[in-house]
């Protein structure tokens, strides 16, 4: 109990100091806080308004009451899902963002489900017989993989599919028939990046693992190999992989932010890019919070995981590390 | 959350690994400046901001060609490429100065600001580093410095967290406890002890972070955020996306980059792989004061033995503590009277006994890494016959448990085995995995030593116990829990229905020692092998664990021990070992009466009761006329040392034994004398 | 009475963000010069941290610990290392008890570095033939040599500086049963011939009473001198095997 209530509280604060960072950003950036608030164009259009009405916009920002309470209300509004006004779209930011965020996570989702499967199979079954064949085909393999930069691995594979001619280049699907030709490409880029991460995680937990004196048991008993990898090692190494999967969440997103440009996917990625090129600042603050606010999400289930798979931690027998 | 590291690998001896590494980090350092140096060149040529006709393909005076403005990118691409580097540096040397800091304030003084320090990198290791970097550099200026700040930001409490485990370890290492009980102050310790322990860990983790830094840098210049007036590899390839270089084809112009950059990150991260395989992630762990109950010493014991793959000087940390004499019961109690009659006056169990195992001169040798092999068992010939109650008696590193693996077949893949070993009249030494696992299903149990490592910590101890019968009987899960209270409930656990649901670590260590009894019972096999069933057990869980052994009624029974009170109470017959090899073999009542054995002697004298204060039984002869070698205390006679080689051939006790004489540099036989079999001149038979 | 523990508390945690955990209470203890006081109990009775308390190493809750009458937590910190000198401690883990990186010599000057005492090679030499070892051993790094060697050049170390006190946290459990005697048999030498004083922290009882002149016991929290076991009835002994000769203890 005591170990869900400090990974609570620890999410908890990470959301807030994400939302405190935006906070500060807008406020404390020298300027005026509405170009902040209101995006460059909207700041630009407000300025050929009257100065009443310019006074007027303050007050429903509250730019005059103290920064604590300003602070708050902007806590408040953050948790209604209220993330600002976008001018340059004209419409408010959530409503721009949740779609997007749609086309991202698409992307992303069944890139970390199908990664982590591959990852953590291989991985297992390499750290089983270290110097094996199947170690010694794959570990260099995914660790030249695992160091080129994901966009960059994007890149060849686009140069690649150039010259075959085989998909198309980028851009988005127009319907649910042509959508796999589309997403294979940037999920396969990503697949590949985060399964050779994976790989090594989990063939280095299970290496770590199979020197331990249960494995000795469990073979006395009579198992074999894959029953003993299966039915012990695994079961041991794995609350720490989905941890260590969990973190690499927040890493895959920053990532796939990328290799969305190199892709044309109109996800979040481009999104934030084409905000940054309009100085749409609201958009910006308010994707990251978005973004942030997924990848903690995902932390903490996780964490909700790691605690099922481990009874050390569901009984508050071992906290963090 | 558990820290990671991306990839550690825990092996090797670091002793004579840390120097080479400081070296490579060194090199790694100086390569990585290079590029660095050539920039300051290039930029007194002013090249890059030449301009020349767009478009140009390789060749014509320029290397790689030129690009839409018609710049050369070639020089383009190394001016670049310095930035780009410049930039990963300061960014990693910023991150690596600010996380030792912090890391080794939060591991050195814990506390408050531990709490403080931890909880502000887990929070900034939550947020996802690329998205943080492009909100901060859209709402600054998109400045070189800026940039490096913010990447800092993001990538030093990955630093913090690995140097703060660190120093915390090393501070709670014995070395350092002792350091402080000599009297050494905060600073000698950190200076003289800490630092030195934790500085190829940092050039590492620097390492990787300049890959790291490289890698968001130019992520985030390639997105064209970066300071538009600084070419770097990332904005060079910006420039080419956005000046649709990709669909026209001119590779010149995206290829270089891309490779590059892909290059000098693997280059990077592959070099800090390596440094961090150096430091072999757990290299302090044996020096650690664990405080969760399982000493590392005992769980390096049993990775030793288990594995084999120890270097030769490690062999000798299979230290099994001390013997702690219980009180003897009394003798009309008529548990304790089982054992009394020697076994071949007891009732058998069958009318007629036949060896269920037979050893033939059987050796065991692990390969190592270097040259020299470590030699565990040498020419081993015993026979377990049905009815046989067996204790293998001896200290650490005498072979006892090698000789149990062996006898199961589960000896690591680096052990070379000759002689043969006989189960029931068949060889053993042939057998096929298969034929292994049946035996080891069907036929002979085996009770693991280390109570609390023995045990997966993540499955319920009934399906532990049960699984044997699960897999090999066809049973299914819910009939396997009622059949693991039973077994539970014989092994003396009370309440064992609600019991057969609990994980290992809701036990004491004797609740899991008497878990690991009822496993090996599940499968009613013939043969049961127990090795050191009594290690680490207070006085009372011992004497309860005595007495589920006295109630075992199998074919034959053979522990390995190196308690001789429970070697006593339980045996029939002792068998001594020493080194690999079998120095005497003797019923016990006569083994406990008069050893014959020099070695034996000495071994019986060492209890507290007799040898200590009496310094004429323990012989201070010495073999070398030096006194190079104050004891001798099983360390399997493989420290490196050139002098044991010369020993290697004659009896293993020859060099404090009593006794000594100038044959003994020559091997005994096993000679009979009365009811024992010594392996020793003096039992030899004159001619 | 050369040390002196009077009604010392030990706990640990700091009370605000964990519990407090009383791990001694009320300990009081007395050792004479040339004496070893046998310290006895289950584990995680406190009897490591009472002899990091005697040690100097860790400062009690509450109570005093006096050296020749003087307090060794009182005064500047040139006196404080004074007395510090003084007591010295060896621990249950020979292997761990060594900086891995250093040779055994570097290992063997650090008390001297640490309280600025010269140490020439003639005293190495004596030191280490009072643990009766050759100085060559001293070339070779901790991983290279066993226990028992470990253990002698841990005493040895602590000899350089000549302490009055030495406290002996489980010094034999690691080592096997030959080994360990012929530890206590130097042991017992040394205290012969230097009139050194032991605190012997075992939960060997048979050990405790060969070595010791009296044998505490620790109870749960407390260990006064109302639990002192006197070695002739020996309660918490347990009894020796039969076939072997009952020896007198000291």
């Amino acid at each position: 109990m005591k170990h869900v209530t400090a990974a609570f509280c620890q999410y908890t604060l990470a959301l807030l100091a994400v939302l405190a960072l935006n906070f500060l950003l807008i406020h404390m950036m020298p300027g005026d806080p509405l170009v902040h608030i209101l995006g460059e164009e909207g700041y630009y259009q407000m300025t050929r308004q009257p100065p009443a009405y310019i006074e007027k916009i303050r007050e429903t920002y509250q730019l005059n009451d103290s920064l604590l309470k300003q602070f708050l209300s902007h806590i408040l509004r953050a948790l209604q899902g209220d993330l600002g006004w976008s001018h340059h779209h004209g419409r408010a930011v959530i409503k721009i963002i949740l779609p997007r965020m749609g086309w991202t996570l698409l992307l992303l989702i069944p890139s970390v489900l199908i990664s982590t499967m591959a990852g953590g199979t291989l991985g297992a079954l390499a750290g089983r017989s270290p110097r094996g064949r199947l170690d010694r085909v794959l570990t260099p393999l995914f660790l030249l993989i695992y160091s080129v930069p994901g966009y960059c691995l994007g890149l060849f594979v686009l140069i690649l599919a150039f010259h075959v001619d085989a998909l198309p280049m980028g851009g988005m699907p127009s319907g649910i028939t042509d959508m796999a030709l589309y997403m294979m490409m940037p999920m396969g880029v990503l697949i590949l990046h985060s399964t050779a991460y994976k790989y090594m995680i989990m063939k280095n937990a299970v290496l770590q693992e199979i020197h331990e004196a249960y494995v000795m048991t469990a073979r006395s008993k009579g198992l074999d190999d894959r029953g003993i990898l299966f039915g012990h090692v695994v079961k041991n190494a794995l609350p720490p992989f989905i941890t260590v999967v969990a973190m690499h969440f927040g890493f895959m997103m920053g990532g796939s932010l990328v290799v969305e440009m190199v892709f044309s996917w109109q996800g979040m990625g481009t999104l934030i890019y084409d905000a940054v090129i309009s100085r749409d600042y609201p958009l910006i603050s308010g994707g990251f919070v978005i973004i942030c606010a997924s990848v903690i999400l995902a932390n903490a289930l996780a964490d909700v995981i790691h605690g099922c798979l481990d009874p050390r931690i569901r009984s508050g027998n071992r906290f963090n590390e | 959350m558990v820290a990671w590291t991306p990839v550690s690998v825990p092996e090797i001896d670091l002793m004579n690994k840390h120097a080479r590494t400081w070296r490579e980090g060194a090199l790694i350092l100086v390569a990585a400046a290079l590029p660095g140096v050539s920039i300051i060149l290039f930029k007194s040529l002013d090249i890059p901001n030449a301009l020349f006709s767009p478009w140009l393909p390789p060749g014509n005076g320029h290397l790689l060609g030129t690009n839409d403005v018609g710049q050369d990118i070639f020089f383009q691409l190394i001016f670049a490429g310095g930035r780009s580097l410049m930039v990963g540096l300061a960014a990693a040397l910023t991150a690596t100065l600010v996380g030792t800091l912090t890391g080794c304030v939060a591991g050195y003084y814990r506390g408050i600001a531990d709490r403080v320090i931890m909880g502000l990198a887990d929070i900034f290791l939550l947020i996802p580093d690329i998205p943080l970097v492009i909100v901060l550099v859209s709402f600054f200026e998109p400045g070189l410095f800026n940039v490096i700040i913010v990447i800092a930001m993001t990538s030093w409490p990955g630093t913090a967290r690995v140097v703060r485990s660190r120093v915390l370890k090393i501070k709670e290492s014995a070395f350092v406890l002792n350091a402080r009980s000599l009297g050494a102050g905060d600073g000698h310790i950190i200076l003289r002890h800490i630092l030195p322990h934790t500085g190829e860990l940092i050039l590492a983790k620097a390492t990787l972070a300049v890959a790291s830094a490289m890698l968001t840098e130019t992520g985030i210049s390639f997105l064209g955020l970066g300071d538009p007036c600084q070419v770097t590899w990332g904005s060079m390839l910006h420039g080419v996306f956005a000046g649709a270089g990709l669909i026209n084809g001119y590779w010149w112009w995206y290829l270089p980059p891309v490779l590059c950059i892909s290059v000098t990150v693997m280059g990077f991260n592959l070099a800090g792989f390596y440094l961090q395989k150096g430091w072999g992630g757990n290299v302090l762990d044996d020096l650690s004061l664990n405080k969760q109950g399982r000493t590392q010493e005992e769980r390096q014991a049993d990775d030793l033995v288990v594995t084999g793959i120890a270097p030769p000087v490690l062999m000798k940390k299979i230290n099994k503590g001390t013997k702690i004499l219980a009180p003897e019961p009394d003798t009309r109690n008529p548990i304790s009277k089982a054992h009394n009659p020697a076994p071949h006056s007891r009732p058998p169990f069958f009318c007629l006994k036949r060896p269920v195992f037979q050893i033939l001169n059987l050796g065991v040798e692990f390969e190592t890494n270097q040259k020299k092999n470590i030699k565990a068992l040498d020419g081993v010939n015993l026979t377990l016959e049905n009815g046989d109650r067996m204790a293998i008696i001896g200290e650490s590193g005498s072979g006892k448990s090698v000789l149990f693996l062996a006898m199961l077949g589960l000896l690591p893949g680096n052990a070379r085995i000759s002689g043969e070993i006989f189960f029931k009249g068949k060889g053993m030494t042939s057998f096929s995995q298969k034929q292994y696992q049946h035996i080891r299903a069907w036929d002979v149990a085996y009770v693991p030593q280390g109570a609390g490592n023995a045990l997966n910590p993540v499955i319920k101890v009934g399906h532990q116990v049960s699984e044997r019968m699960r897999i090999h009987g066809g049973i299914c899960k819910k009939e396997g829990m009622v059949m693991a209270a039973t077994l539970l409930g014989q092994t003396g656990i009370i309440n064992s229905h609600q019991r057969v649901h609990y994980y290992p670590h809701q036990f004491s260590g004797g609740m899991n020692q008497r878990v690991l009894l009822a496993m090996a019972l599940a499968g009613e096999n013939s043969v049961l092998l127990a090795d050191e069933p009594t290690k680490g057990l207070d006085d009372k869980t011992k004497e309860d664990v005595l007495n589920i052994f006295l109630k075992f009624d199998r074919e034959a029974i053979a522990v390995v021990t190196h308690d001789l009170w429970f070697a006593r109470k339980f045996a029939g017959t002792i068998v001594v070992m020493y080194k690999g090899i079998i120095l005497e073999q003797a019923p016990a009542d006569s083994f406990f009466k008069a050893p014959y054995h020099p070695y034996s002697k000495a071994l019986l004298n060492a209890l507290p009761f007799r040898g200590i204060l009496n310094p004429v039984i323990m012989s201070s002869h010495n073999g070398y006329g030096e006194a190079d070698f104050g004891d001798n205390d099983g360390g399997n006679g493989d420290r490196g040392d050139q002098k044991d080689k010369k020993f290697s051939g004659g009896c293993p006790w020859v060099r404090e034994c009593e006794h000594f004489h100038e044959r003994c540099w020559h091997m005994p036989r096993l000679y009979s004398h009365n009811t024992h079999k010594i392996r020793c001149w003096c039992h030899a038979p004159k001619n | 009475m050369l040390l002196k523990i009077n009604n010392v508390d030990k706990g640990y945690g700091n009370g605000r963000f964990h519990k407090k955990d009383m791990v001694l209470k009320n300990v009081s203890l007395t050792l004479d010069k040339g004496k070893t006081v046998g310290i006895m109990g289950g584990s995680g009775k406190g009897k490591t941290t009472l002899g990091l308390l005697m040690a100097g190493v860790i400062r009690p809750d509450k109570g005093k610990i006096l050296l020749n009458g003087q307090d060794i937590w009182a005064g500047s910190r040139k006196e404080r290392d004074k007395k510090k000198a003084q007591i010295q401690m060896v621990f249950q883990h020979p292997d761990a008890a060594f900086n891995p990186r250093w040779t055994l010599e570097q290992s063997l000057r650090e008390p001297c570095h640490i309280y600025k005492i010269p140490l020439s090679p003639q005293d190495i030499t004596k030191k280490m033939a009072m643990v009766g070892l050759g100085i060559k051993l001293l070339k070779r790094y901790p991983s290279q040599l066993s226990g028992g060697e470990l253990q002698r050049i841990a005493l040895a170390r602590l000899l350089t500086i000549s302490p009055s006190v030495i406290v002996l946290d489980e010094p034999t459990s690691m080592l096997d049963v030959i080994t360990q005697a012929k530890i206590i048999r130097l042991l017992m030498e040394i205290q012969e011939n230097t009139g050194i004083s032991f605190v012997f922290i075992t939960h060997d009882g048979a050990l405790a009473r060969v070595m010791c002149h009296e044998i505490h016991d620790i109870g749960d929290l407390s260990c006064s001198s109302d639990r002192v076991i006197n070695p002739e009835h020996g309660i918490f002994i347990p009894e020796p095997l039969p076939c072997i000769k009952y020896h007198e203890t000291r």
